[in-house]
């Protein structure tokens, strides 16, 4: 009796072996066929991100809406695509152990092909390796280089790195005759090297830096030492480099201590935050940042952006003002694009197929084409003016041309 | 002369408003402490609250006095609820567990908070006295915002109400011999449970008082109280846990030796502040005040 327990049980092993065996197998082919036909195989975009947020409701938003149109046209050869979402918010702050987790769970169970390890560069510069090593396409959102020169292959990056914006900085400093700056940044890894390389430039570029101060937080209380310090060093100009969505509290208080002169910013100025700070003392802002944050879609006056902000209003019904609308909408791009190149929904061919990839994003053409994982090179910058009170702000490049009496000039402090 | 004397108004006032929301929120540690030996985690999340309540009372149409002060009001009974709700039920099994239940009451409102109005700093009205934002000081030309002088006074004015409530009414008698002896007060027919709710009432309701204050100043969001809460703690500390005149010089402390180490260094600023905590602290371990409320623990 026990002998026939043990041989049904060694024939129960091995077909279960072979079961498994075969499933593995089927896997690949089921993934990477080739030949054009994805129909009724599946691509799990994983998503990691602060989901009780705007942030994170914006990203799921924008795949949502990718998702939506993709499924029901069949645009990605009839391939379902679906969305596994993790929070990695831990009490406010998006926390580096929890995005790990989600990251080990997307590869191991949910066998994610597309990870998209949200807009903060030192949870990127955490998971960025086990994206690699799990062989699953990664897009970061994030604007610090670091990351990117780790030399992952699977690994993108959807938006400006903050490096190639640089130059346009300092050159615009010393074409106002803006000699002495000073600095104020966050400590974060996006912001640390920004200012870092902020610094080399400009002093590379012969402008002086006469103060540079950390802000303690993003919640704005607690800065009013920094930016006495700072205001008392009498710079020409200032250069902020914060986490995104704190701008506006630091702008604020700098005009709120009496600085009246030009401010740059290293992102993008939500129009919450203008709202925040207030029509006329955000005059004289220089965004540096590919893209504007728009009040109303009519204010937009570049017809590709102008169709993604109406393709989602008419879905959510709002214009969305957060940056990461258009960083997210560049990476589903990325995903279609690379989809459609590789015939396959298997990161490798994804990930093959994205070096000879070159299309419209948001901010220009999206050129992976130069095997830097990188797909924008030429930096942007815009400008609150009094032209742009109540509205959109001015591109630099125009703002520069721009007749003396049609703009509002600040150059020193009062 | 006068540039010493500018740079210590530039620094000085901004420190002493960010002290007085501190204060606000060591005076709600201090009496919770005293009255029952435990700490509030949650407080920087109803600052959060409270803040975010003004505003949206603002953008309702009420001018930035009247939404004050029904956010203060509605916190105040949030604070009740807390405690008739939740604290007193947990209490009763073991004291410590309050500790971490503020600890999960903190993140389940700061998330709710993000989950209402999301990531983004909002704009409060601003504070204007005869149509200008500055009081400009001619003799030392320097210019100070109306909504720090205006956040300083009002919690002054808060500060002394709580002082008159706790030592010349009724209630506030039988709230500090409660917070004595809660058995001797209870057999003198003091409602011990009903002097507990209205402690963390004024608690909550002091905490919106301050966000509501620091708006202005700072802009709107849902974190805002995160820092303040627990600064507010720090500071009780400092002058001396459980009493309630320590934790409003304690939080002026550390407003304003944080804002002039920002200034110094400003790299440092956080871990300077808390390292002369720390030595303040082994040095006088009763706090400024020399008060024995732990020891009485």
């Amino acid at each position: 009796m026990k002998k026939a327990i043990r041989f049904v049980s060694m024939i129960l092993c091995l077909v279960l072996l072979c079961c498994c065996l075969s499933s593995c197998g089927q896997k690949k082919e089921e993934e990477g066929n080739g030949d054009g036909d994805l129909s009724g195989k599946t691509l799990t975009i994983g998503l990691v991100s602060s989901l009780a947020d705007n942030t994170g409701k914006l990203h799921q938003e924008v795949i949502n809406l990718f998702i939506d149109k993709w499924n029901k046209e069949g645009t990605l050869y009839g391939a379902n695509v679906k969305l596994v979402a993790y929070d990695n918010l831990n009490n406010g702050a998006q926390d580096t152990e929890m995005s790990i987790k989600c990251v080990q769970k997307l590869l191991s169970s949910d066998h994610a092909q597309v990870i998209i390890p949200g807009q903060l560069s030192n949870i990127i510069q955490a998971v960025g390796g086990l994206i690699n090593d799990g062989e699953a396409v990664g897009i970061g959102l994030g604007l610090a280089p670091t990351w990117m020169e780790q030399g992952w292959e699977y690994v993108y990056r959807t938006a400006l790195n903050n490096n190639f914006q640089i130059p346009s900085v300092t050159a615009t400093m010393n074409s106002l005759n803006q000699k002495n700056i000073a600095i104020l940044y966050q400590n974060t890894d996006n912001c640390l090297t920004f200012r870092d390389s902020i610094k080399a430039a400009a002093i590379e570029d012969g402008l002086n830096v006469v103060a540079e101060e950390m802000l303690a937080d993003g919640s704005g209380t607690g800065i009013t030492g920094q930016i006495t310090s700072v205001i008392n060093s009498d710079p020409d100009t200032i250069f902020v480099t914060a986490m995104g969505g704190s701008f506006g509290t630091v702008v604020k208080q700098l005009r709120q201590s009496g600085y009246k002169g030009m401010i740059y910013i290293g992102q993008i100025l939500m129009t919450t935050e203008v709202d925040s700070i207030g029509d006329e003392e955000v005059n004289g802002v220089i965004m540096c940042s590919p893209y504007v944050s728009y009040e109303r879609i009519e204010d937009c006056n570049n017809d590709f952006v102008k169709s993604c902000l109406q393709e989602f209003y008419d879905k959510y019904g709002y214009c969305p003002v957060d940056d990461q609308f258009y960083k997210m909408w560049d990476a589903m791009l990325l995903v279609q694009n690379a989809v459609l190149a590789a015939k396959s929904v298997d990161a490798a061919d994804m990930q093959k197929a994205i070096s000879t990839l070159k299309f419209d994003g948001t901010a220009g053409t999206m050129d992976f084409t130069k095997g830097s994982n990188e797909c924008y090179y030429g930096a942007r910058a815009w400008v609150y003016t009094g032209q742009g009170v109540g509205g959109a702000p001015v591109a630099l490049e125009d703002w520069l041309t721009m007749d003396v009496s049609k703009k509002v000039i600040i150059t020193k402090q009062s | 002369m006068n540039d010493t004397l500018k740079l210590i108004l530039q620094l000085m006032i901004p420190g002493l408003c960010l002290g007085c929301v501190y204060g606000l929120n060591g005076i709600g540690a201090a009496l919770l402490y005293k009255g029952s030996h435990t700490i509030n985690n949650a407080q920087g999340a109803v600052v959060g609250f409270g803040a975010l309540l003004g505003y949206s009372l603002q953008n309702r149409g009420l001018g930035l006095i009247s939404s004050t002060i029904i956010a203060t009001i509605a916190c105040f009974f949030v604070g009740v609820l807390l405690q008739v709700g939740v604290i007193s039920q947990i209490e009763k099994k073991a004291p410590i567990y309050v500790v971490i239940a503020t600890l999960a009451l903190s993140i389940v409102i700061t998330n709710a908070n993000y989950l209402i109005v999301g990531s983004y700093t909002y704009d409060s009205a601003v504070i204007l006295i005869n149509v200008s934002k500055y009081l400009h000081i001619d003799s030392v030309n320097v210019d100070i915002l109306w909504s720090n002088i205006v956040a300083i006074a009002v919690s002054f004015i808060a500060m002394v109400s709580v002082h008159f409530f706790l030592n010349k009414t009724k209630f506030g008698s039988a709230m500090r011999a409660a917070a004595m002896d809660p058995f001797a007060a209870e057999s003198c027919g003091i409602s011990v449970v009903k002097t507990r709710a209205v402690t963390w009432g004024i608690m909550s309701a002091l905490g919106a008082l301050g966000g509501c204050l620091t708006g202005p100043l700072f802009g709107v969001s849902a974190g805002i109280g995160i820092a303040a809460g627990a600064k507010g703690n720090t500071g009780a500390v400092l002058g001396g846990y459980g009493n309630m005149y320590g934790a409003i010089i304690g939080g002026m402390i550390i407003g304003i030796v944080e804002t002039i180490f920002g200034y110094i260094y400003s790299p440092y600023q956080t871990a300077f502040t808390n390292a002369l905590f720390l030595i303040f602290i082994l040095l006088l371990p009763h706090g400024i005040m020399n008060e024995k409320a732990i020891e009485e623990g």
